[in-house]
Formats: structure tokens, C-alpha cells, sequence
């Protein structure tokens, strides 16, 4: 008897590739199983993190397998509809080939609104999705088992979507996609094994800094900073990997510019992650740190945010302040 | 329904299935902070304030919106929860303005109390960037300086039906607008107000006029009052204020007469068991809505104009009311019309644009000439405590407060209006009719009625959001109500935007107190009132609706 899909994604230990990390198949089981009459797919194509476009690239080459993937996850779970939530600039680039790759199947491409990050947190895109303003919902329940319209809802990642579509052809081997950017020669997209190193990733496209370096790994701006002693490890999150300059690093405008992001396109809801994430993002623009109290933000952010996205903040600022200005080099 | 037991801070407490950690502490007085928390909304769960720890799990939770489960032990209190809570305040202080010297809601403020609990700093803030203050008709004021991004304000809003607050997001900070779309406004019910932890909403400010009206002893200055606020009042002030209590601090600020606005219900209950006879004789195919809620007439004027021809023709009871007695004054008692005022002491913003509507007018002067909300009554009361001393040798000459039938509240005033209805139709007492929950309207309730061999279908609906759904079943079937009660505020009058904020209000008036007041119908000032003829009547008690077009909304 052929294996399920299902199965086949337990068995190739995929796990989602939208930065939650998690496994790819559990969730399809639990929308699979549930009782509830309608059931959604949505794939997430909000790519929304800082110099990142893995997806993008995925869409640029693999429209048609991410298409088939969606059609595979309708099949299996069932579902009444599947939506392909897409960035405004990547709908407008895709909907005309997208439109004639769906044809007369049930998927919907929807354009994102102009909102910011948060736009690509899973409960906002169904709020946003069912017409509603663009914040997150309480969880749980999770949206495999109260998504859109109140429905068990499958929401996956492109490259999610593209992987499976690969599985079950049986022709996916663990390989993901890899974002490169920051202070290299060779920026872009990579394909490579998902337990190699970022070390091994750099020196493998000809990106190893002859100079002394410290990147940020795994989430775009909410990826984690690292030292070069500590990049022997694999890649988390979106598999982003931004190379930064240790001598000519500004780090006061780095935190600035990671935290301008977060201010700008969090969605304003919880005030750890509305208030906190402004007022670090002031201290960085004047130059003029309180740790004190940046400390507290932090702490806050990790432990009281409502959402991923405010909890996710604490990680570059807590890696910045742990490795890179911990040994001298680096000063703020 | 089955219990759930669970530990607090070591104590053992009960709740239902479904119930929050929030609900069950406060049902037991054990207080967690919070500062977005409304019994009545589903949690926002914005301020990050109400954080609890739950024993064998990791992390921090809000109580708001954490439901509780067999066995768990919650602990509310910790080094790290305060230290989150600490820091958070402080980042919610940072924005609001925090101009608390000259803030109407200091004395009800939930951002106030928190802040005074930990001891921070409430300075006013100087260095305040982009906070714009609007003004939405006559009626409520908003001062973006004072909100603190809540969104209790726009969830109110939305399940009232009216959605006229959005949030707008420019330059990376989320803002609570006024609704620029030419088919949303808003209907003045200031249920915005009652949610606000921050004072950031508030009523178009009438104390200042008031006081300067009573200060000039030529004029001649009448209150009216529906008796049901007094518990607010006491509830607000203090124990003492009964009635006539209220009645002699009202004269020694000037009032010349204070009248019962029961008097006017009583003329409105008249009216409409006529109005509902004269439809069911004529064989009338569509429903009548009461029409003394004027958010409600808003409402239907503004989104559902197809109804306007089902409201009742009947002003509501203190235009009504304010109209006869100014009838009076200026021609039985010769009271120069350009003196004379009346203040209406009500629970609702929406009456605040309801005095100025021109329809109103009678011989070209507003029946009603201000309303003084509870709230802003309090204050006007306790701006000027020290003239209030000596009150007792005020007497209660020209006190008109109805010692029976006064009305407790609306649910009184329409089981009232169906019993005298029924007792002219059939002769005979009403007995055993009882209102039970109309499915699928959260909060709606109706009742049949045998009339003669006819069933009068009555419907009374809490809130808009209530009221908007019997709409449409009325659209559907024009027929499935006779008799449609609809107050625009979710808790009802008492539960009015122009109440003061707190706790809730107790159950029932003690009419113990009434004894030394006066007054029933045989007295002769009330009959000379009420009795004008039929021309006269139509004018001062009779109205006309038309489409509302979006009112102003001006920046201030």
C-alpha cells in the first residue's frame, strides 16, 4: 500500500519553515482528523523579516511545485478552500502566472495589506483574511483547530508547501533554503542540507569574511547574534544569515534599525511590545542607552509580550548585548 | 453547572467551566491589577498587566484570558510578576499625558489607581508629541493624550453596531480615529467612555455652564431627575445622599423647582398603550419602537432609515416633561422665557445631542435647555462642597418627586406600560407574563401578551448590538414583534455613558426615604402641568424623525 503523505512528512522530519519550527506533520494531522466540516489552508507568503526573500526566490522558481503542494494539503485534509496569502509586491508579480496555474481549483490569492510584520503572524492573516483588523488572536485555540472563520485551518510556509510537494514525490532530502546577506560578496539564496553549519554555509559560497565578523542567524531582525566561535551550529528560524562587519558595525544603528522595524510593523496591541519596543528604539536613535531599563524592557517583552513577534525581539537584543558587546570590541 | 475547584495565593476557590482566572478572583476579592480588564468584553488582553503564575508551568499568563482548570495553583504575586507589571505600567504611563490635576475622571480612574499603587510617577507628562483631541458631535470628547491604546473603546463600539473608532497605524504608532466613512457615525451612547481605563473619553463638558446659570440670581432654574440615579449619586458620594438630600443640595445651588422625570414616563406610558391600541384596531402591519432612547433614534435614523416610520412619535419623558413645565412657568407663573432653564440630571451623552435637536423646539425654545450628567452632577457637587454645608435649612417647597410608582428602571417602566395596556384593553389585571431570553439576541428578551384573543409580541433589547439583530428578524418578518423596548446601553439607562465609572450598582432603591417628600398627582402644580389641551399636547409632546445625515466631528 502506498504510504500517506502524511506519513511520508512524519518520515522526512520536515518542520514548518516559517520560523516556528514546527513539526510539519502534526499539524496537518490535527486539521486531517478534526471532525468540523469546513477546513482552510492558507499559505503564507507574507515574508516579512529584514533583508530576507527566500520565499520570494521559491516563488521566483518554484511556483508551479508550491501550487501543487497547496493542492496536495486540500486533498489530504479535505479542505473547502485554501488561500495564497501573498505580500503586495509578490501578488503583484505572481497573480496573473498564479491565476493560470490554479485554474478551477479552490485556492484564492489574497494581497496582504499594508501592515507591517506582524501582517505574517498566523492568527493576524486569518483576522485580516475574514476582514478584521490586522492583530493577533489569543491562542489557544490554535488554528488547526479554530482558524479562519472559526474553522480547523492548515497554514504553512511557501517553502513549507514547496518541501512537501517534493516529499511526495519523494525527492526531498532535508535540503532548505539559506538567506544571505549583510557585509558579503555573494548575497542571495542557497540550497543546502538543513543541519549544515552556518560556518560550513559561508566558506561553501565563498562568503567567509577575511575580517572580523559576527552575524545574526535564523529570523532576519529577530534572528539571534553570534560570535565566529559559535557558528558551527545549524541555522533556525527562516534560514537567514546576515554577515556583519565587526569594525565597521555601528552597533547603536543597528539596534536602531532592528528595533525601527519592530516599532514600525509590530501591530501595537500589548504594550510591552508597542511601548518597549519605541522606547528602545529611542534610546538607540539618541544614542543614549538606559540598561537599566533596557533590561527591563527585555524582560518584559520575552515574558509578558501577547504574541511570537514581541517575544521574538528579545533575542537579538539580548544576543547583542550577551556576545558582541560582551568581549570589548563592540561599544555602545 | 459543574464546579471547578482551583487554589489562588493557597485558597481554595470555586468556578464555572469557562470562567477565567480574572472572573473567578474577583468574584472571591482577590484583586489582580489590570488595567484593560472589562467583565463585560472579551478581553483585550493589551495591558500585560494582570500577568499570574500557574505552579508546574513555565512562564507568566493574564489572568484576563486564562481559563481555569481542575487542581491548578495560580499565584499572583512573585518578585518577576512584579517586575513585569512595574515595567509595563511604566511603558503604558510613558504615552498618556497624565494631567491628572485637571482631569474630570481622577476620582474613577483605573490608570490612576494603578499608577498610585506602585508608586510612580504621574507628572504631567510635558514632552507629549501627536496627541490630537476630538470632539464628536454635542456630545463626547476624546483626547487621544489619555488613551492607552486599550482598543476597549473600538471592541464597545463594534458590538454596538455602530463601529464609528478605528485604529489607524501612520509613522509606526496605532491610533484611535473617528471613522472618516460618510456611512458610519457615531450615536453619542458613550459606552466608548464607560471602557476607558485612562479617561481619554468624556462627556462635552456642561458643569461650567451650570455654574455660571445658578450663579445669576435672576434666573429661574429648574432640575429634573429620574429618582434611579440616586443610587449612583450615593453610590458616588456617600450614604447620605437620599433624595431629599439631593433635592435641598440642589436648592441651595439655586434650583427654584426639581421634578421627578417619572412624571413624564407616566405621560409617555399613557401615550403609547394608546399608540399600540390604535395600531393593533387599525390593523397596523409593522412594528412600534419606543422612541426615549435618543442613541436608539439615532441609530434608526442613521443606519437603518426603513424603520424611522416604526419609532414612536412620543418626545422621551424629559423633553416631554421640560417642555409642560416651561409651558407652565411662562404662563401661569410669567417667567420670563429667556431666564428660564431646565436641567435635565441623566445618565446618557446621547441626551446632550438629543436637547439641541430642532424638531424639539417649542415656540422656538429647547424644551430642555442642559443635561447635566450623573457623573458630571457629582462633580458639580463636589466642586462646590463647601456652599453645601447648612444644607437642612433648604426646605422641599417646590420638590415634586413621585413617592409611588416611581421608576426603578426601564424594565420597570415597559412591564408598567404592557400592565396598563392590558388593564384598558381587557379590564383585568396582568398576571404571569414573563420575559424570557429571545434565542440567538445576547441580550434580548420577549413576551407575549392575550390580548382579546391577540398576542402582542414584545421585545425589549440591551444594547444596539442586541437591538440590530432583532432588526433584521424584523426584516425578515415584519410581523414577529408588535412592541419593540430598546435601550442603546448594553446594562441599560443605569448602565449609561454618563454614569460615573465604578463597580457596579446595587440592586434596588430604598424608598424609605420618600416619606417627607410630598408629592402624587392630586397636587395641583402637577395637574396644572399635565393638563393642557389637545393642540398644546401635540406640540410639546409629539415628534417627527427624518434621515440623519453623519453629524460633526471636529478637531479641538
Amino acid at each position: 500500500m502506498e504510504e500517506n503523505i502524511i506519513q511520508k512528512i512524519r518520515n522526512s522530519k520536515l518542520r514548518g519553515r516559517g520560523g516556528g519550527n514546527f513539526e510539519t506533520w502534526i499539524k496537518w494531522d490535527l486539521v486531517k482528523k478534526s471532525l468540523e466540516k469546513d477546513k482552510y489552508i492558507i499559505c503564507n507568503g507574507a515574508e516579512g523579516e529584514l533583508d530576507v526573500s527566500k520565499d520570494g526566490y521559491i516563488l521566483d522558481n518554484y511556483l508551479e511545485d508550491v501550487v501543487s503542494g497547496i493542492l496536495i494539503a486540500i486533498n489530504e485534509v479535505d479542505a473547502k478552500k485554501a488561500y495564497f496569502y501573498l505580500r503586495s509586491d509578490y501578488y503583484l508579480k505572481y497573480k496573473s502566472a498564479l491565476a493560470s496555474l490554479i485554474k478551477d481549483k479552490p485556492i484564492i490569492i489574497f494581497e496582504k495589506p499594508n501592515i507591517g510584520y506582524i501582517g505574517g503572524e498566523e492568527t493576524t492573516i486569518c483576522e485580516i483574511i475574514e476582514g478584521k483588523s490586522g492583530m493577533p488572536r489569543i491562542k489557544p485555540p490554535y488554528l488547526t483547530e479554530k482558524g479562519l472563520f472559526g474553522c480547523p485551518t492548515l497554514i504553512n510556509n511557501i517553502e513549507t508547501f514547496y518541501c512537501v510537494n517534493r516529499i511526495s514525490k519523494d525527492e526531498y532530502s532535508g535540503e532548505r533554503f539559506y538567506s544571505l546577506s549583510g557585509d558579503i560578496k555573494n548575497k542571495g539564496v542557497f540550497v543546502f542540507q538543513e543541519d549544515t553549519s552556518i560556518e560550513e554555509i559561508l566558506r561553501r559560497t565563498d562568503n567567509y569574511p577575511s575580517f572580523d565578523f559576527f552575524v545574526q542567524s535564523g529570523g532576519g531582525a529577530s534572528g539571534e547574534f553570534l560570535l565566529p566561535e559559535d557558528i558551527s551550529i545549524s541555522v533556525f528560524g527562516i534560514g537567514s544569515i546576515i554577515v556583519f562587519n565587526r569594525q565597521t558595525t555601528d552597533i547603536y544603528s543597528l539596534i536602531e534599525k532592528i528595533m525601527e522595524f519592530f516599532h514600525r510593523g509590530n501591530c501595537d496591541k500589548c504594550v510591552p511590545c508597542r511601548e518597549g519596543s519605541f522606547m528602545i528604539y529611542e534610546m538607540a536613535k539618541n544614542r543614549k542607552i538606559n540598561h537599566k531599563k533596557m533590561e527591563e524592557i527585555i524582560y518584559s517583552l520575552e515574558n509578558s509580550s501577547f504574541c511570537a513577534l514581541g517575544k521574538s525581539i528579545a533575542i537579538p537584543l539580548k544576543s547583542i548585548f550577551k556576545k558582541i558587546l560582551k568581549d570589548g570590541k563592540n561599544k555602545i | 453547572m459543574e464546579k471547578i475547584r482551583f487554589k489562588i495565593n493557597g485558597k481554595e476557590v470555586e468556578g464555572n467551566i469557562g470562567e477565567s482566572i480574572m472572573t473567578v478572583a474577583n468574584r472571591h476579592k482577590i484583586r489582580i491589577l489590570g488595567l484593560c480588564y472589562c467583565p463585560d468584553l472579551e478581553p483585550e488582553s493589551s495591558c500585560r498587566l494582570c500577568l499570574v503564575s500557574i505552579v508546574g508551568r513555565e512562564g507568566f499568563f493574564t489572568s484576563c484570558n486564562t481559563k481555569i482548570e481542575e487542581g491548578m495553583e495560580v499565584i499572583t504575586s512573585s518578585e518577576q510578576i512584579e517586575k513585569i507589571k512595574r515595567t509595563n505600567f511604566e511603558l503604558i504611563s510613558s504615552k498618556h499625558l497624565k494631567d491628572c490635576v485637571n482631569c474630570r475622571r481622577k476620582k474613577n480612574c483605573q490608570f490612576l489607581k494603578i499608577g498610585k499603587d506602585y508608586n510612580i510617577n504621574l507628572k504631567k507628562n510635558d514632552k507629549h508629541f501627536d496627541c490630537e483631541k476630538y470632539q464628536f458631535g454635542p456630545s463626547i470628547i476624546f483626547d487621544s493624550g489619555k488613551c492607552v491604546n486599550c482598543y476597549n473603546c473600538i471592541q464597545v463600539c463594534s458590538n454596538q453596531g455602530v463601529g464609528f473608532l478605528n485604529i489607524e497605524k501612520s509613522n509606526g504608532f496605532s491610533k484611535i480615529i473617528p471613522s472618516c466613512d460618510n456611512d458610519k457615525d457615531c450615536v453619542y451612547c458613550g459606552q466608548c467612555l464607560s471602557h476607558c481605563p485612562s479617561g481619554a473619553f468624556r462627556e462635552v463638558d456642561s458643569v461650567l455652564d451650570i455654574e455660571r446659570i445658578l450663579a445669576d440670581k435672576n434666573n429661574y432654574v429648574v432640575f429634573q431627575f429620574s429618582s434611579a440615579l440616586i443610587r449612583s449619586i450615593e453610590q458616588e458620594l456617600g450614604r447620605n445622599w437620599n433624595i431629599s438630600f439631593l433635592s435641598r443640595v440642589l436648592k441651595k445651588l439655586g434650583a427654584k423647582m426639581i421634578f421627578d422625570t417619572s412624571f413624564g414616563v407616566d405621560v409617555i406610558i399613557e401615550k403609547e398603550s394608546k399608540d399600540l391600541i390604535d395600531m393593533i384596531n387599525t390593523g397596523r402591519d409593522r412594528c412600534l419602537f419606543t422612541s426615549h432612547c435618543p442613541a436608539w433614534v439615532k441609530y434608526i435614523e442613521f443606519y437603518f432609515p426603513e424603520f424611522i416610520s416604526s419609532l414612536s412619535k412620543n418626545r422621551s419623558p424629559h423633553i416631554i416633561w421640560g417642555g409642560l413645565v416651561k409651558n407652565f412657568l411662562i404662563k401661569e407663573k410669567k417667567i420670563n422665557p429667556e431666564k428660564l432653564f431646565i436641567i435635565s440630571i441623566a445618565p446618557c451623552t446621547s441626551k446632550k445631542y438629543e436637547i439641541l435637536r430642532p424638531e424639539l423646539k417649542v415656540n422656538n425654545m429647547n424644551p430642555v435647555d442642559f443635561i447635566l450628567t450623573t457623573s458630571e452632577a457629582c462633580t458639580l457637587f463636589e466642586k462646590n462642597k463647601s456652599i453645601l454645608k447648612n444644607i437642612e435649612s433648604e426646605t422641599l417647597e417646590n420638590v415634586f418627586i413621585k413617592s409611588v410608582n416611581a421608576y426603578d428602571s426601564n424594565e420597570d417602566i415597559v412591564s408598567s406600560g404592557i400592565k396598563l395596556f392590558y388593564k384598558k384593553n381587557t379590564g383585568k389585571e396582568l398576571i404571569g407574563s414573563q420575559f424570557k431570553k429571545i434565542e440567538d439576541v445576547e441580550q434580548g428578551v420577549e413576551t407575549s401578551i392575550n390580548i382579546n384573543g391577540r398576542m402582542i409580541n414584545v421585545a425589549i433589547a440591551y444594547g444596539l448590538g442586541s437591538a440590530k439583530k432583532i432588526l433584521e428578524k424584523l426584516k425578515k418578518n415584519p410581523k414577529a414583534y408588535d412592541y419593540l423596548e430598546v435601550m442603546a446601553c448594553p446594562k441599560g439607562c443605569l448602565g449609561g455613558g454618563g454614569q460615573p465609572i465604578n463597580e457596579g450598582i446595587s440592586s434596588k432603591m430604598d424608598s424609605s426615604f420618600l416619606e417627607d417628600i410630598n408629592v402624587c398627582y392630586d397636587n395641583d402644580i402637577i395637574q396644572k402641568i399635565i393638563g393642557i389641551d389637545e393642540k398644546n399636547f401635540k406640540e410639546i409632546c409629539k415628534t417627527n424623525y427624518s434621515l440623519s445625515a453623519k453629524g460633526y466631528i471636529k478637531k479641538i
